[in-house]
């Protein structure tokens, strides 16, 4: 028997799942009858209607974009909207890390009285403070392809 | 008187311990008698004379007619014999004075003196050597002086007279006389008369061929016929580690000794055997030994392995040598199989070091071993087990473990379960006897009656605690049971753990659910409700960042539980460990 899962949807319209207990699963006869009766103890009746019972195969494998699942009939998919607003998030995260750190070049070019540099980095900091809006993410369809996209400009992430 | 005897030696054996010896002729005078002591084995002669030395004697009876004795101071010994013999003086001592008187006795004492003397000259005649009165020798006498007889024999001449005669032998000497081969030798001798030389000759042989059969050999060191009479190496060094192989024709050049070379491989052994090359007719060189290993059939010839043994290194070309061969015995049987190593797991080898290495058995605790010399046996035997000492146990039947009176023999499961099942008597009364364990006495077996166990139990007995007994966990009268200690605020009522792949850990307690919410965001749901909602949640985070948590929205059936980076932003938690206290 492989491991489920109930999904639902929350008033906010976001998703949620139950990780159900074994051990609450072992006192039914059956393991649909235990889950059902787990949506009846532990789902708010003003959502039950939501519920459906998937394998925990369906669950996307990257929680990455958790914030941005919603349920369909047949499996959890990301509502990509919500995933590219995230995925931007995570850029701006890194430029606003990037841009600390060209601040503090662009200090140290004053201080040399070089201007070059100073240009440099003005230019550089301005092509950061453009990402959110120029780097393209309309081509990814799922989770994974979004994720693949990450702007050459930033450093390589951590495993978040 | 008259003499009428012709008697004028008596001779005796000595004893060691007579010291008189008769004489039975008539003397006049003691100095008449000469005594000789004879030694038996050797023939010496010693004439002992009158006096009182250890070697002297003296005489009783002279001048009677049947004689005396001679007295020894010391009696001959019994490899002794004694002689006494008459020699009178050639003397006459009676003097007749004319116109006197011519007494009979002093004539007739001339007359018997004279007649002694005839009987000595007779007895001294007797033992002379002279030739018959039949026969005739015309000069007895030898007239060659002293000089001339030295050295030399007495005999007769031609004429069968008397002579001093050669022939005396003074010396011998030997000599080697040569041969020639294939011709008898020839001895010699030769007598020189004036010094009396006797030379021998005496014929030797010439020195004899090495034994074997004669071949010559060749330098050549080819693998091919050597030819009638010849044999070759395949390496003219013999010594030198490089000649394997002997190359011998099938001919010595008169007979076929094929068949004798190819017997050299008869033995069964790795060694078949060792020939020997010698130079004829001298063998101390060339002399080379070759171990034989094998043989090999060839046309006209026989190849010969073999491996230098001794000898010289090398022989010259068309050199006559003689080659013979021992033959080495067959191999013998193999050896058993035997095990030099004896090997314990974890322990040393026992290993057979020499031929005269011992094993040693040692009994250990609870075994003999004895030895039989003259059967060769070694016995290993238990020694009987007992309470003072381990050993062999024999096992108890079930009769004997129903019996409960043998002290010498183990129970076995069976035997005990067989026992067991055959009691008879069920029915427990409160003098039978138990049997425990002291948990306050290291688990020590103990004895009691029933009664004594029954007497340990209060007489109004112990109920089960109320549920607000549990919850106020402070009574010492009344018993916990199961389905109330879950009332006891100090039980943990709900514990487990999420991953973040949306599983929950198995063994989970008192939880229905956890609801994944978001990114962490979790909602833990109760199986049973908590009485209030004043209960003490704790969980931690097993990730790789930090992470702090935090619990809200907390309800008699749920909690709520939020997840947070050092950022302070929601972050999942990798695994989240949780436990719940309170009062259900």
């Amino acid at each position: 028997m492989g491991k489920k899962n109930i999904t639902f949807t929350k008033s906010d319209g976001s998703m949620a799942f139950l990780m159900p207990s074994e051990k609450f699963l072992e006192q039914y006869e059956t393991e649909e009858a235990g889950l059902n009766a787990l949506i009846q103890k532990d789902i708010p009746e003003a959502l039950r209607s939501s519920a459906k019972i998937v394998e925990n195969s369906a669950l996307p494998v990257s929680r990455k974009f958790r914030n941005a699942w919603k349920q369909n009939d047949t499996a959890v998919v990301e509502d990509m909207t919500k995933a590219r607003a995230i995925h931007l998030d995570r850029i701006r995260e890194y430029r606003n890390a990037e841009l600390v750190k060209e601040d503090v070049n662009y200090q140290r070019a004053l201080e040399a009285n070089d201007a070059d540099a100073q240009s440099a980095v003005a230019t550089k900091k301005q092509t950061l403070r453009d990402l959110p809006a120029t780097f393209n993410l309309s081509g990814a369809t799922n989770g994974a392809e979004l994720d693949a996209l990450w702007p050459s400009e930033l450093p390589e992430r951590a495993d978040d | 008187m008259t003499i009428s005897t012709t008697t004028l030696k008596n001779t005796a054996n000595g004893n060691g311990s007579t010291t008189s010896f008769a004489y039975t002729f008539k003397v006049f005078a003691e100095t008449e008698l000469t005594v000789i002591v004879r030694t038996t084995a050797t023939g010496a002669e010693s004439v002992r004379a009158i006096g009182t030395g250890s070697t002297n004697y003296s005489v009783t009876g002279v001048g009677e007619t049947s004689g005396g004795n001679v007295v020894f101071v010391t009696a001959p010994t019994s490899a002794e014999t004694v002689t006494i013999i008459r020699n009178s003086a050639l003397t006459q001592g009676t003097d007749y004075q004319p116109a006197t008187n011519f007494p009979a006795a002093s004539h007739e004492e001339a007359l018997d003196k004279l007649t002694h003397i005839v009987q000595e000259l007779d007895e001294e005649m007797g033992r002379t050597v002279k030739v018959s009165r039949s026969t005739t020798i015309s000069s007895s006498e030898i007239t060659d002086d002293a000089d001339t007889r030295a050295s030399k024999l007495l005999g007769f001449d031609s004429d069968g007279d008397l002579e001093s005669t050669t022939g005396r032998v003074s010396s011998v000497s030997v000599s080697n006389v040569a041969t020639s081969s294939g011709s008898p030798g020839t001895a010699t001798a030769s007598f020189t008369t004036s010094s009396g030389a006797l030379a021998l000759g005496i014929p030797i042989g010439q020195t004899g061929m090495a034994a074997g059969v004669s071949l010559q050999y060749s330098t050549t060191t080819t693998d091919a016929d050597p030819g009638a009479g010849f044999f070759r190496t395949n390496n003219t060094n013999l010594s030198g580690g490089s000649c394997t192989q002997l190359y011998i024709q099938d001919s010595d050049g008169s007979n076929t000794i094929t068949d004798w070379v190819q017997s050299w491989d008869d033995s069964t052994s790795t060694t078949k055997g060792f020939v020997t090359i010698c130079g004829n007719p001298n063998h101390v060189s060339p002399f080379v030994v070759f171990r034989v290993t094998a043989i090999t059939d060839a046309t006209n010839y026989t190849k010969v392995t073999v491996v230098y043994v001794a000898g010289s290194s090398s022989i010259s070309n068309s050199a006559e040598c003689s080659l013979s061969f021992t033959r080495a015995g067959d191999k013998g049987s193999d050896a058993d199989n035997v095990f030099k190593t004896i090997s314990v797991s974890g322990q040393d080898d026992v290993v057979a070091d020499a031929v005269t290495d011992t094993l040693t058995l040692a009994a250990g605790e609870g075994v003999d071993i004895t030895t039989t010399a003259g059967t060769d046996t070694i016995t290993f035997a238990g020694e009987d087990t007992s309470v003072t000492n381990k050993g062999v146990v024999e096992l108890a039947t079930t009769a004997e473990t129903t019996t409960g009176t043998d002290t010498a023999r183990a129970v076995t499961p069976a035997g005990l379960h067989g026992a067991l099942a055959g009691l008879t008597d069920t029915t427990i009364t409160t003098s039978d006897t138990v049997i425990f364990a002291d948990a306050t006495d290291s688990n020590a077996l103990k004895e009691d009656t029933v009664q004594g166990i029954l007497d340990l139990v209060p007489s109004s007995g112990l109920s089960a605690a109320s549920v607000a007994e549990m919850e106020a966990a402070s009574s010492n009268t009344v018993a916990v049971t199961p389905g109330r200690i879950t009332r006891s605020p100090l039980v943990l009522k709900v514990a487990g753990a999420f991953e973040n792949d949306g599983s929950l850990m198995t063994s989970t307690i008192g939880v229905s659910s956890v609801s994944d919410n978001g990114t962490g965001t979790f909602e833990i749901n109760f199986s049973t409700n908590f009485g209030s909602t004043y209960f003490t949640p704790v969980a931690t985070a097993h990730g790789t960042a930090a992470r702090s948590i935090v619990f809200d929205a907390r309800s008699t059936s749920d909690v709520d539980v939020y997840v947070f980076d050092a950022a302070g932003s929601a972050a999942d938690p990798g695994n989240c460990y949780f436990h719940i206290q309170g009062d259900q």
